[in-house]
């Protein structure tokens, strides 16, 4: 009788640490901090469409100071093309109307002295594809207008 | 006397399944039910954002992009931009092809950061700065795309 007591005893003593142990288990479980989880999407892209020519409507303005009127005639060049879409005042006296016209770029280059002023223009023109540049050099005392026209 | 068998046989068959109730004993003990829930967040797959950009000028459009995540109810998580090993809400980049810099920014989502069990937006929103000068060498009807840029694919990457 002794034995069957001190074997229940034993028993249930197994049984309360057992218990005791899942619990501890169970609680540890729920205190640990969870590591953190991350998804990604799937990929998107930035799509770019970069328009050039500049100016409103792919369009610049391009003046003379030897036309017609006060502000002369104005042309409009289409930058992309180069091609001239539209002037308005007489042509009479731009005789270089007709090179614009065939897809040539008039430049006109107003020149200015050191203390401001005007020494005159530089009027001509070049054609489509055609690359100048302008520098003014500074050298004895004298202002030299360099352009360089590459083809 | 018939009456009296019949009765009697009665009654030792009643006696006889009291004895077998008797003899067999009732068992019964409790369970537990255990339910191991796991949270997580999905995210949808979103589209590409656009900027029509005209050189020297500004944005003259943009298209943005949007995506959802769905999160566990009451699931704190955070969402970011990622492009490469970078993360943010929000990326300024210049462009590897056109040159033009510009900036997505993720936007914030209807309701907070924390999981609803339901669909939660979020919006990707380019922009950039006017009077940039970019990089066209070869346009197609006066535009040059950013096809092949190296800098223009991004993820957007939840946390939780």
């Amino acid at each position: 009788m002794v034995n069957k007591l001190h074997h229940n005893s034993l028993i249930r003593q197994a049984a309360t640490a057992s218990i005791l142990a899942l619990g501890s288990l169970l609680l540890g479980c729920w205190s640990l901090p969870s590591a953190a989880a991350v998804k990604d999407s799937p990929a998107l892209s930035a799509r770019i469409n970069l328009k050039v020519g500049g100016g409103s409507g792919g369009t610049a303005l391009c003046r003379t100071g030897s036309g017609i009127g006060p502000f002369g005639a104005t042309l409009t060049v289409v930058c992309s093309t180069g091609i001239l879409t539209d002037y308005s005042g007489g042509a009479s006296n731009l005789p270089w109307v007709t090179a614009i016209e065939d897809n040539s770029f008039r430049y006109l280059l107003s020149v200015f002295g050191p203390s401001g002023e005007s020494l005159g223009v530089v009027d001509s023109y070049t054609g489509v594809g055609t690359v100048t540049t302008w520098r003014t050099i500074h050298l004895n005392h004298q202002d030299y207008l360099e352009m360089t026209v590459h083809w | 006397m018939k009456s009296f068998i019949i009765l009697t046989t009665t009654l030792l068959a009643g006696l006889g399944s009291l004895s077998a109730l008797a003899a067999s004993p009732v068992n019964s003990s409790t369970f537990n039910v255990t339910v191991n829930l796991t949270a997580e967040c999905t995210l949808s797959a979103p589209g590409n954002v656009t900027i029509n950009y005209d050189d020297g000028v500004g944005v003259t459009s943009t298209t943005a992009s949007s995506l959802n995540v769905k999160c566990t109810n009451q699931l704190p998580y955070s969402v970011a931009l990622l492009t490469g090993a970078a993360a943010a809400v929000t990326f300024p980049v210049t462009d590897s092809v056109v040159g033009i810099a510009y900036t997505l920014t993720l936007g914030a989502p209807v309701g907070g950061s924390t999981g609803t069990g339901a669909n939660q937006s979020y919006t990707i929103t380019p922009s950039a700065t006017a009077a940039q000068t970019g990089t066209c060498a070869a346009p197609t009807a006066g535009v040059c795309t950013n096809t092949g840029a190296t800098n223009n694919t991004y993820l957007v990457q939840v946390t939780y």
